[in-house]
């Protein structure tokens, strides 16, 4: 086959997020929306991103992918290293997405070869007028040398990975002839097309029913497991993130205010607000569980408060939450949480 | 709610009983707009409610679960079926066949929250005025006691009475789903259909709306119709639990009961696909062939054949009825062959039992 594949190394760093900072300028002033991130993303490994609406989680992979409406919403600090993975045992240089220009070729070389994202509309990345195979065509022939005959033939084999009935007919049908859980998936194949090293899934299955979702999710699993592609899955939801994630990273208010391995987040999360997102959620078969809300509501980007901005709704706030922002430790051996309960 | 023990009979009265309700919807085409066939939306759906009891409905997307929530309500007007309501007198009232006025008299008792708090409540409106329109339309009261009674219903809701003077749009989601409710309890109704109520709520608010609706049933003796597609959600909140699948109830039963002993194939594979919040959680998903079919033009026989894992030659003919188990008079399935299938119930991790228990 003509389409090179890629080597991947399961625990190597694939993505490296440094610091950063995203910020819209908008007229009622600037809103920090990703306020000062850090964390990496290895090869075969799927990195699960949670927290509420306005958390930054989606201005998080947008900035990775480099899709922010610029000048408008724009990365001012910080670092994003790509370390592409090696491809005939040869080391490949590193790139910091952020000193690119995201129009250049370089970067259109990375977005969509490299790093592939879906969105939980897929036709926000569907076309409508043009056939669901040729968009994906596209996409091959965008990205590898390969002839139009081959680049079909891979369409049709991506087609029928995400489990597509009959792909070499479905192949030439149009986004809209296609049910919500089949465009869903006919978007996956396009990302995957190019075998991607990180696949970004931004709310893949919010917008589905559950047993559509629970196919979609075994897909992208065994997918990852042939592939050994890593996955940035972001999502307010607990049990899709349970079932996915190996490692968790929990947003709020553009901050990161934990991160763990899946056990140690659902089994012993640390901060507070992670233990306030645990008590919150109904589980079938714990009826007599006491729903413990978080107080309160996410403050406003435009009056945000001093010191940490959990601490107005933290039921453990100490005087010292309300003056200074924790910086973040590490309790234990890779669990890492930004909170003075810790410090 | 102790009800685990499902063999003790629920003295408490029906207050709603839904008898072969069936909404359709013409599907016109053509010049001359010819009635070509219809969606059948709810498809002959048997239920009742309980006196100050949560009935539950699931289902995915199309299955019909809002249409009947409406129909009850008769938002819509009805295909065939009757639809009971026992009234303040104690007399059971056929709704179906009352006429517009009649209908509003009683549509006092029974009131409706919507799942998108941002489009239900009038922008244009202040608080005040969103929360004491139905006492208006209804012509209770001065301005005076309309007054008394939005503070006393925002009290109700968790919230100050000082926020009456203020717009929808000064508040957060969970905020305007708790003045949705405060304004559905503006006229002390005895029955609630909420649906979706939860759904377009972040998490942790999502929580804080559940309790106050857990709450404002004990405190005012609600009864709710709890609509949602979210089983875990359903289950926390509802007493009993209807699945639906394409305008038919599949299965209906105590919610304890729905998930340790699912009767019906659909209600497993539903069970099975729901992420549990728990990386300790063993859960092998049953996954469905196809999708759910067009209501427009159903299959024959049981709805759910085409995709059931356990189809047999008389699912595809014969429609199965809603019946109850041969054990237990109070677990309704319907399915041909619901006294012989073993089906997989969800069985929660261990370590999360004993936080509870404990």
């Amino acid at each position: 086959m003509a389409v090179e594949q890629k080597e991947l190394a399961v625990g190597q760093e694939l993505v490296r997020i440094e610091d950063l900072h995203t910020q819209f300028f908008t007229e009622q002033g600037i809103v920090k929306a990703v306020d000062g991130v850090t964390f990496s993303i290895e090869q075969g490994k799927t990195l699960g991103v949670v927290g509420e609406s306005g958390c930054g989680k989606s201005i998080t992979a947008m900035s990775i992918m480099r899709l922010l409406p610029e000048p408008r919403g724009r990365i001012v600090k910080g670092k994003i290293t790509f370390f592409p993975p090696q491809q005939n045992n040869i080391n490949q240089t590193s790139v910091d997405i952020t000193a690119l220009d995201r129009h250049s070729s370089q970067m259109r070389g990375i977005r969509g070869r490299h790093i592939a994202m879906i969105f939980q509309e897929p036709m926000t990345s569907l076309n409508p007028v043009y056939t669901v195979g040729d968009q994906i065509i596209e996409a091959i022939q965008l990205h590898q040398q390969v002839d139009r005959d081959t680049a079909r033939a891979r369409a049709i084999e991506v087609l029928e990975q995400v489990d597509i009935p009959d792909p070499e007919r479905r192949i030439s049908e149009y986004p809209h002839q296609m049910s919500g859980g089949q465009r869903q998936r006919a978007m996956i194949a396009m990302a995957l097309s190019c075998y991607p090293s990180l696949l970004i899934a931004d709310e893949p299955t919010t917008a589905l029913d559950v047993t559509i979702q629970a196919k979609i999710l075994r897909n992208m699993r065994d997918l990852q497991q042939e592939y050994g592609m890593s996955i940035m899955l972001i999502t307010h939801d607990l049990g899709v993130i349970g079932r996915m994630a190996d490692e968790v990273l929990v947003m709020y208010v553009g901050k990161k205010v934990e991160q763990a391995e899946v056990r140690n987040i659902f089994h012993n999360p640390l901060h507070p607000y992670t233990q306030g997102l645990m008590k919150s959620i109904p589980l079938i078969g714990l009826k007599d569980k006491k729903l413990v809300p978080i107080t309160g509501s996410v403050p406003s980007p435009f009056n945000l408060p001093t010191g940490c901005y959990f601490a107005p709704r933290c039921p453990q706030a100490m005087d010292r939450c309300r003056r200074e922002a924790p910086p973040e430790t590490e309790p234990e051996p890779g669990h890492f949480v930004s909170c003075w309960l810790y410090k | 709610m102790t009800n685990t023990d499902a063999s003790v009979k629920d003295t408490r009265q029906v207050l709603l009983d839904v008898k072969g309700l069936k909404k359709y919807f013409p599907i016109r085409s053509g010049f001359f707009q010819k009635t070509t066939g219809y969606v059948k939306a709810v498809d002959g759906v048997d239920l009742f409610i309980r006196e100050g009891e949560t009935l539950g409905l699931v289902g995915e997307s199309g299955c019909g679960k809002t249409t009947t929530g409406r129909a009850i309500l008769r938002l819509y007007e009805l295909t065939d079926g009757t639809v009971h309501f026992r009234s303040e007198s104690g007399e059971m009232i056929d709704l179906s066949g009352l006429s517009k006025d009649e209908m509003k008299a009683i549509r006092r008792e029974m009131q409706i929250i919507f799942q998108d708090p941002f489009s239900s409540l009038n922008p244009r409106m202040s608080i005040e005025r969103l929360i004491a329109e139905p006492l208006v339309v209804h012509e209770i009261g001065d301005r005076a006691s309309r007054h008394k009674r939005v503070v006393e219903l925002l009290e109700a809701v968790g919230m100050s009475g000082q926020v009456a003077a203020r717009y929808p749009h000064e508040f957060s989601g969970g905020q305007r789903q708790r003045i949705g409710i405060a304004r559905a309890l503006a006229l002390n109704p005895r029955l609630i259909i909420c649906d979706e109520p939860v759904s377009a709520l972040d998490v942790s608010v999502q929580a804080q709306v559940l309790n106050i609706m857990k709450d404002l049933q004990e405190q005012m003796s609600l009864t709710y119709m709890f609509i949602a597609h979210d089983l875990s959600v359903v289950e926390h909140i509802s007493d009993r639990i209807g699945v639906m699948y394409l305008g038919r109830i599949v299965e209906l039963t105590h919610s304890e009961q729905l998930y340790q002993n699912p009767r019906h194939p659909y209600t497993e594979a539903l069970l099975s696909a729901i992420p549990y919040a728990d990386p300790d959680m063993v859960q092998e998903e049953i996954l469905l062939e196809g999708n759910v079919p067009d209501p427009a033009n159903a299959p024959p026989g049981c709805h759910f054949h085409p995709r059931c894992l356990y189809a047999k030659p008389i699912c595809s003919k014969e429609i199965p009825q809603l019946v109850p188990t041969k054990d237990n008079p109070e677990h309704f399935v319907a399915c041909h062959r619901a006294e012989e299938l073993e089906l997989i119930p969800v069985q929660p991790p261990e370590r999360l039992l004993k936080q509870v228990g404990g």
